[in-house]
């Protein structure tokens, strides 16, 4: 009664007298809250993991539980993908475990030297794809180590030791999605789509500032950094969310639509840009004056003055709307602009940019139409998506296997020859830590956190597994031991600074604790592990330090010449979906040199500048080669180009001053050729105005893809980031100021 | 139907085909009732999916146990 009565007073009260109170919690709620929450369920998740494994009585329960502190990721999305890529390649690598034995079982040289090839091939592997599927392959090599080593020693368990790991495995895995998606989930799906937002409306923003000549060189290049990062870090998450839902599935391959336009969409933009400091540069100020007119209609069609940007993606059809009206509108524009400039270079000047501006229109336009398509649930993409195309590096991925194999094979001499009982723990150790580390950017960082995270996790089993637990009787109570110390390093692994440090503690933790079916108590055998494992460590440390280092200078060297090398890629690959092979595959490998990059030198910015100059040249020479195999042109032209691209190829190939003004001339050369046969085209074709009209646009397009590569190869800044190898080089400047348009 | 089943030479409990035939089931299901837009009405999607994957499992187990 009395409750009823004094609630409505109470109500207010807290309500405005905890606000402070409510808003640290909400606070705390952000920021601490969502680690602890992860740290409550990963621990949650591996007890769950490790009671069904006692209870069915599975060979070794510790893999079950370990299995969930390694697939442990805050959200869903990242443990399911994780979790189906491990248990894939844990399926792969014990068929293959199989296969060894039974081949070489009798031969242990002939075996490790086996097994040592196929761990060097996952691993190459692994650096050709990306994010969690490299994780399979990689898993796929050292599975196969992890079982065949055991089993070696007793063949005829071979398979019960197989089947025990991947039940482990599998059981770990199921553990882990289960609780990470029914228990307070924390889905990827719902940041994605902010992230498709705000993406969709930084780009906006951005190419109303560029094309209103608000922004200097450095945000231009700030911006371009970032929208690198995004297409990479999008790709990550899009892949991984794909697992979650059966909505994430239907939208999965509208997003990788999404990316690729978006991919082609700040190219054009800086192409654009790109033309337009160069006329800036030859103070051609009456081409720029007339263009002014067109650069503004774009960003007012963007843009409109007093209304806002489409903050979601089912605002976004007035904008479309305005594209493809600017988009129409646009030839006639140009003529007018055209009518304008007196002399021939002039308007070659215009219809190049306006070309530019035309292309770049339609990939803004694809690009939100792709961003449109999300907004309705089981919507299809509007076009094909094509695939993410990750860079290759060969001789990384050569490197990276042969690391492997260098260490396997010294960690199994040493094993054999000093008839260490627990060699082979270091043996697999030193494999894991190789192969899992070979495609980090800075895998030596990687693999010390690693080592001291050991350190760390051997000292906590040891106070765990002899003082604390043998004082303790049940499941309830071993649960209730163990929660500090797993939490300590589950903690670890959700603050991102320290997540190597929290794998290693949380692996050597989980694997020397013994809790195994029969208990036993033996502080030896558990230092004697632990210093295997840590010894196995340090020797792949040390093959990273020492073997060809991810960060050498010499291996960022080559990087950097294969940033280079694509533009051989633009010049000879096959023209069908070129263009998005090329865009995505530069990017994904500048991904991959900035992220070993030193922030603080510049190097990073220098990169960046030669990945937009290698774009540029490479979106133009592209530009030009399908304009040669589109139909609308003679013969003989096409011949011209094709040769045009030949002599651009051996310039790319080595940039030197004679080269240059080699592939100039050419292409002044073919010019003058596409010149007269413009007029007397419109004579001939009379009688059919509509092949005309196809021929001249085509020869329109040539004439400013001959034109923008001309203009490139001419500007010195643009060819010192061509050809410069390694950065610093001096730029090589032509003799003389490079032949005006004709 | 036999509780254990013989593959490749090795006898593994009939209960693991199921399971994995329970799981293909669960994956075109789901995929059917995303596309209906189900998901949207539910509480809890996750729960709703893992327990019509239960509901399958348990089924299809019970028609081998019973």
């Amino acid at each position: 009664m009395s409750s009823a009565a004094t609630a409505p007073e109470i109500g207010p009260g807290p309500g405005t007298g905890a606000a402070p109170w409510r808003a640290a919690l909400r606070t705390w709620q952000a920021q601490d809250g969502r680690a602890w929450i992860f740290v409550a369920k990963t621990f949650i998740a591996a007890l769950l993991a490790l009671w069904i494994a006692f209870r069915i009585g599975l060979g070794s329960p510790r893999t079950a539980m370990l299995t969930v502190f390694i697939v442990a990721q805050p959200q869903t999305g990242l443990v399911l993908a994780k979790g189906f890529y491990r248990a894939a390649g844990t399926l792969v690598g014990s068929v293959m475990a199989l296969l060894l034995l039974a081949l070489f079982a009798q031969q242990r040289e002939l075996f490790l030297g086996a097994l040592a090839l196929w761990i060097g091939l996952c691993t190459a592997g692994a650096t050709r794809t990306r994010n969690f599927r490299a994780y399979g392959y990689v898993l796929a090599g050292y599975t196969a180590c992890l079982i065949g080593l055991p089993a070696a020693q007793h063949p005829e368990l071979s398979f019960a030791i197989a089947v025990t790991r991947v039940s482990e495995v599998l059981l770990g895995i199921f553990c882990a999605g289960v609780v990470s998606d029914l228990l307070l989930p924390q889905t990827l799906g719902s940041g994605l789509i902010a992230t498709v937002r705000d993406g969709h409306q930084a780009f906006a923003r951005f190419v109303v500032d560029a094309l209103h000549g608000r922004l200097d060189a450095g945000a231009i290049e700030q911006a371009h950094d970032r929208f690198l990062a995004q297409v990479i870090a999008f790709e990550a998450q899009r892949d991984a969310a794909y697992f979650e839902s059966p909505e994430a599935r239907l939208r999965s391959s509208r997003l990788r639509l999404m990316n690729a336009d978006f991919m082609a969409a700040t190219t054009g933009i800086h192409l654009l840009h790109q033309a337009r400091l160069r006329l800036l540069k030859r103070q051609q100020t009456a081409v720029l004056a007339a263009l002014q007119p067109l650069y503004a209609a774009l960003a007012e069609a963007v843009q409109p003055a007093g209304e806002a940007l489409p903050a979601r993606a089912a605002d976004t059809p007035p904008l479309l709307a305005r594209l493809a009206a600017f988009r129409a509108a646009l030839p006639a524009r140009a003529a007018a602009a055209r009518a304008q400039l007196a002399t021939p270079g002039e308007q070659l000047d215009a219809d190049t940019v306006c070309e530019l501006l035309q292309r770049f229109a339609g990939e803004l336009h694809d690009y939100t139409d792709s961003y449109r398509s999300l907004a309705t649930p089981g919507g299809l993409p509007p076009r094909p998506a094509p695939a993410y195309v990750p860079h290759g590096d060969r001789l990384g991925a050569a490197l990276a296997g042969l690391r492997a194999v260098a260490v396997l094979l010294a960690v199994s001499v040493f094993w054999i020859a000093s008839a260490w009982p627990s060699g082979i723990g270091a043996v697999s150790i030193a494999c894991i830590v190789c192969c899992l580390f070979a495609a980090l950017p800075a895998p030596v960082a990687a693999a010390k956190g690693l080592s001291i995270g050991f350190a760390a996790g051997l000292i906590a089993s040891f106070c765990c597994g002899l003082l604390v637990l043998p004082q303790l009787d049940g499941f309830g109570l071993l649960a209730a031991g163990m929660a500090p110390f797993v939490m300590i390093g589950v903690r670890l692994l959700a603050t991102p600074r320290h997540a190597g440090i929290g794998a290693g503690y949380c692996l050597m933790f989980g694997s020397t604790i013994g809790l195994d079916n029969l208990t036993r108590y033996d502080p030896a055998l558990l230092l004697n592990e632990g210093f295997a494992a840590l010894l196995g460590a340090l020797v792949a440390t040390l093959a990273f330090a020492l073997i060809v280092p991810a960060g050498s200078p010499r291996l960022r060297r080559h990087l950097t010449r294969s940033l280079h090398q694509q533009l051989r890629m633009a010049c000879f690959a096959p023209v069908a979906g070129l263009r998005h092979r090329f865009e995505n595959s530069t990017r994904d490998l500048l991904g991959q040199l900035l992220a070993g990059a030193d922030r603080g030198t510049g190097e990073d910015r220098a990169l960046l500048a030669r990945a937009m100059a290698v774009l540029e040249a490479g979106r133009a020479v592209i530009e030009l080669r399908e304009v040669a195999g589109s139909g609308g042109l003679p013969i003989g032209t096409r011949a011209g180009l094709h040769a045009a691209v030949r002599v651009i190829a051996r310039l790319f190939d080595t940039p030197d001053v004679p080269r240059r003004q080699q592939a100039l001339a050419a292409l002044a050369r073919i010019d003058t050729r596409l010149l007269p046969s413009a007029p007397e085209a419109i004579v001939d074709a009379g009688d059919d105005v509509a092949a005309d009209v196809g021929e001249q646009a085509a020869l329109r397009r040539a004439r400013a893809a001959l034109h923008l590569l001309r203009s490139l190869l001419g500007d010195d800044s643009s060819h010192a980031a061509l050809s410069s190898h390694d950065a610093g080089t001096d730029p090589e400047p032509l003799p003389q100021a490079p032949p005006d348009a004709p | 139907m036999p509780r254990e089943i013989e593959l490749f030479g090795f006898f593994v409990p009939t209960l693991l085909p199921i399971f994995l035939f329970a799981f293909g089931l669960q994956w075109l299901i789901d995929n059917r009732l995303g596309r209906l837009g189900v998901y949207g009405r539910v509480w809890h999607p996750a729960l709703f999916r893992f327990s019509l994957f239960v509901c399958l499992f348990g089924a299809l187990g019970l028609a081998l146990y019973r």
